[in-house]
This record gives C-alpha cells, structure tokens and sequence, in this order.
C-alpha cells in the first residue's frame, strides 16, 4: 500500500531576504509519511532556510509547501531542534519540555528525558547541562508536542564527534520507537548515511537537488563499515561537487 | 576559587557600614559637634523624635508618596518602553520627547505641577512619576531590543500562543532590564520625593528637613536622613536583593 504524502515541496522561487538573486528555483520533492530524509549540501545553499519554510517559520517565497496536506504555516505544531539546542534558560529540562507542550504532563517529561538518558537531571538548568545533554533535552522537547513531523536542523553540529554517535543512537531510537516523518540537515555525509533512508543533495546558485537516493539497507544492520561506505558514495559524489 | 570570592565578598560588605559609621564618627570628633554631631547624638535624636514627634508618619507619608510614584512610573514606563523598542516607527516619533523627559530638570516638573495642579499630593506623584518614566522607558526600550530572535522563533515554531509566549519566553529575558529600572528608579525617586516635598507639601521627610534646616539643626536633618536610609537599606537587602536571587538565580547556572 502506497504510504500518504508527509511533505510536499512546490516551491517555485525563494528569494535571498533584501538581495537580489534566488535561493531557490523549481524546487519540487515529495516525502512520505514515516520517510527518513536527509538534506545535504555545502554551506549556504539553503539547507536551514528550506527546513523553516517546512516548519511555517517562513512563508516568503512563491509556490506551496504541504505538511500533512496542510500549509506548512498552518500544519500541526512540528518537532523542531534547531542548529543550537535553543533551551530556555530560566527554566529547567522538565518546564523547557512544558514551555512548548503544556499538555504533557512532569511525569511524561521526565519519562521523555529519562529515554533519552538524562534521568536525574530533570530539575537541571540549561547552563549546567553539557552541550551533549542540551541537545538531548531538545531532542525531547520536540518529541513532547507528538510530532507527526520531526525537523532536525544540523542537531549534530558543533559537538565533539565522539559524542555525535551517542546521539545518533537517540535519533535512531526515537525513529525505531515514535516513527515521525523525519527531516534532517547535516553537512557530514556520515550522518545521514547512519540515519536516513533517503537522502537528497542540494547544491548550486539557485539550489538545485543534484541527487535523490534512497538508501535501502535497513538501520539496524547498518554498522560502522557499512555506514562510512555510504558515506563515501554520498561524500565521494558531494566533494567532486562542493 | 569562585565561592572563596563570593564568602570573602559578603564579609567585606559586611564590614562596609561599620566603617562609614566610624569614619562619621572620627570626623565628628574632628569638627564642632554643631556642624557635624555623632552618630550616637544623631541615633538618640532620632528615638526622641520617633516616639516623641512626627518622625514615624513623616516616614510613612514619604514612603507612600514613593511607592505610588514608583508603581505608576514601573507600569508606564515598562509599557512606553515595550512600544518603544517593539515599534521603530514610535521609537524614531518620540526620540526627542524621551531625551527631553531624560534631561529637564526634575525642578522645573515639580514647579509645573504644583503651578498647574496646585500644592496637593497628586502633583508630586505625577512631578515624580513624570521625571521618573522616561528612565524606565529607555531601560525597558533597550530590553525589548535585546530579546533573542532565537527564541521568537523557537515560539513560533512551537505554536506557542501569545499570552504563554509573553510569559515563558519574553517576561524572564526582560526582567533583568525590569530589576534594573526598578532599581536605579528606586534611588531616584528616593531622592527626588524629597526634594518636592521641601518644595511644597504639608509633611514627610523632605518636609521636615526642609523645617530643620530653617533652624538649622542638622541634628534633626541627620536624624530624619538616618531614618530614612535605614529604611531605603532594608527594602534593598529585605527586598531587592531576595527578587534579584529568585528572578536571576538561573543566571548563575
């Protein structure tokens, strides 16, 4: 049975914010539900910028984009952590969870950190938290609203790359578990090569999408060698490009 | 390193009033005793006039007169403030009424006041609130300027609705340009409570000096001032100090 459509991208052209130039031109994808995208690309291509136009943060461009058959401004209230974990920082992990989602319950949001292993630290403000242990309080505060969309802008950027397959581990438990519809940008081919199944690349001056793969080997057989070999194909093919 | 600091600092402002007093206390043995009495003579002259004369509802009247000032001058300003810095175009219309109402001397209101309104209790909480609100404002205007997008954007991508957005979001980033504004008004309005009510009011602090020094004691204008700071010192440790720890605490994370 065919899966219904997530995500549906119509735009037409997207223009640079006070610059002549377009962002985009013709750019036009589809996601099911469920699908596990990653959007890669260099810097600047435009990544970020059409992660919130999905997220109804911006609405200035010409064309459409469908969330869940709705206007993405109108959609249901997605999942999103942004490129910095963007916690509130007067408020501890469990009120960061509620600001976004006063329905959820202290018990669920201790339950919701608890999978993400931080039990114990429910009660901890932002700024004693690790940059690791931020990452995950947002991870679960997008998680609390239920999203049927879940947006991860970069949520592996800046951190020790050690660190980054721990949280790997979280994202592809929260996929195995909740199964959102997942976006996810990165610049690293290796994430989306440990996390997507499909994967596409953006790249040139208006974006283009250059590539749409799909990676059909299943997450859970996906190891280390098998992983950097993907990213090798992503990476090899993005480099002769970036 | 931090907590030695923090331990050593409480203790040297603990010794900071005991070393003011006894400063006043070794220039008062210098000088005549009529210019300058000691804090012991002024501290005695102060339960004189507590139990026998005004000094209590002198007190209370001054404090009153600033607190309405105060509670009037907060709300307009945190409002005018909020406008200000939310919307350019009010910001740029009312640039030079804001710099005028920073810089026209507070006599010149109270003066006006009293002219147009007459010597009654309104015109020296309105002379107050007015030289008192555009400080507020330009406190809060800068607040309202420095509100992190990110977090805007954080609401809005999470649907927040307004009023909860106002609350969790916008409130604690303003509230350490609110405590400040509180707390550079509160000396102000201290100050200038005083000074209109020399000028013309029917008792208060301000009042009092004002007759103390027609007969130039300044016994009685030091014991009145005694009074007056022991109350300002209490609201700052009793009051401001404890808001600032549970309004700021995260700050320290």
């Amino acid at each position: 049975m065919a899966k219904s459509i997530a995500v549906s991208v119509q735009v037409q052209a997207k223009r640079f914010l006070g610059a002549t130039g377009l962002l985009f031109d013709k750019l036009e994808f589809e996601l099911a539900e469920g699908d596990v995208l990653a959007l890669i690309g260099p810097s600047g291509v435009g990544k970020s910028t059409l992660l919130r136009m999905i997220a109804g943060l911006d609405c200035s461009y010409e064309g459409d984009i469908l969330v869940h058959g709705q206007p993405a401004a109108n959609a249901p209230t997605p999942g999103f952590v942004f490129q910095d974990p963007r916690l509130l920082p007067w408020l501890d992990a469990v009120a960061n969870i509620r600001a976004v989602s006063p329905t959820t319950t202290d018990a669920e949001a201790i339950e919701l950190l608890a999978g993400m292993g931080l039990a114990g630290y429910e009660r901890t403000l932002p700024g004693n938290l690790s940059g690791g242990m931020q990452r995950r309080v947002a991870l679960a505060r997008a998680l609390a609203v239920g999203p049927r969309l879940l947006i991860l802008d970069e949520p592996f950027v800046s951190i020790d790359r050690k660190l980054v397959r721990g949280l790997q581990d979280v994202v592809a438990g929260i996929i195995e578990r909740h199964r959102p519809t997942l976006i996810l940008v990165s610049h690293e081919p290796q994430d989306a090569a440990c996390l997507a199944d499909r994967v596409i690349q953006l790249d040139g001056r208006p974006a283009q999408i250059i590539s749409d793969d799909r990676i059909e080997i299943s997450r859970s057989v996906r190891n280390r060698d098998v992983i950097l070999r993907i990213a090798d194909q992503l990476g090899g093919e993005a480099e002769a490009n970036w | 390193m931090t907590e030695t600091r923090n331990d050593t600092g409480c203790w040297i402002e603990a010794v900071s009033l005991p070393l003011l007093v006894l400063v006043w206390y070794v220039l008062a043995e210098v000088v005549d005793h009529r210019l300058l009495p000691t804090p012991l003579a002024v501290v005695a002259e102060m339960w004189k006039l507590a139990t026998e004369r005004d000094l209590i509802a002198d007190l209370v009247k001054t404090l009153t007169r600033a607190s309405w000032a105060f509670v009037a001058a907060m709300s307009l300003g945190v409002l005018l403030g909020a406008l200000l810095g939310r919307f350019w175009m009010l910001d740029r219309l009312f640039a030079s009424w804001v710099l005028i109402g920073l810089n026209i001397p507070a006599i010149v209101v109270a003066i006006a006041c009293y002219i147009w309104l007459g010597l009654s209790e309104f015109a020296l909480i309105l002379a107050v609130t007015i030289n008192k609100t555009p400080l507020v404002t330009v406190t809060m205007r800068e607040g309202v300027r420095a509100l992190d997008p990110g977090f805007a954007e954080l609401a809005r991508a999470y649907r927040m609705p307004f009023w909860r957005k106002v609350r969790l979001v916008v409130v604690p980033q303003l509230m350490p340009f609110a405590l400040t504004a509180a707390r550079t008004g509160l000396s102000l309005i201290w100050k200038i409570v005083l000074v209109f009510e020399v000028l013309g009011s029917d008792g208060g602090v301000g009042f009092r000096i004002g007759v103390f020094f027609q007969n130039f004691n300044i016994t009685g204008i030091l014991a009145y001032t005694l009074a007056f700071m022991a109350v300002v010192i209490t609201f700052e440790y009793l009051v401001m100090r404890r808001l600032e720890v549970r309004i700021l605490g995260w700050r320290r994370a």
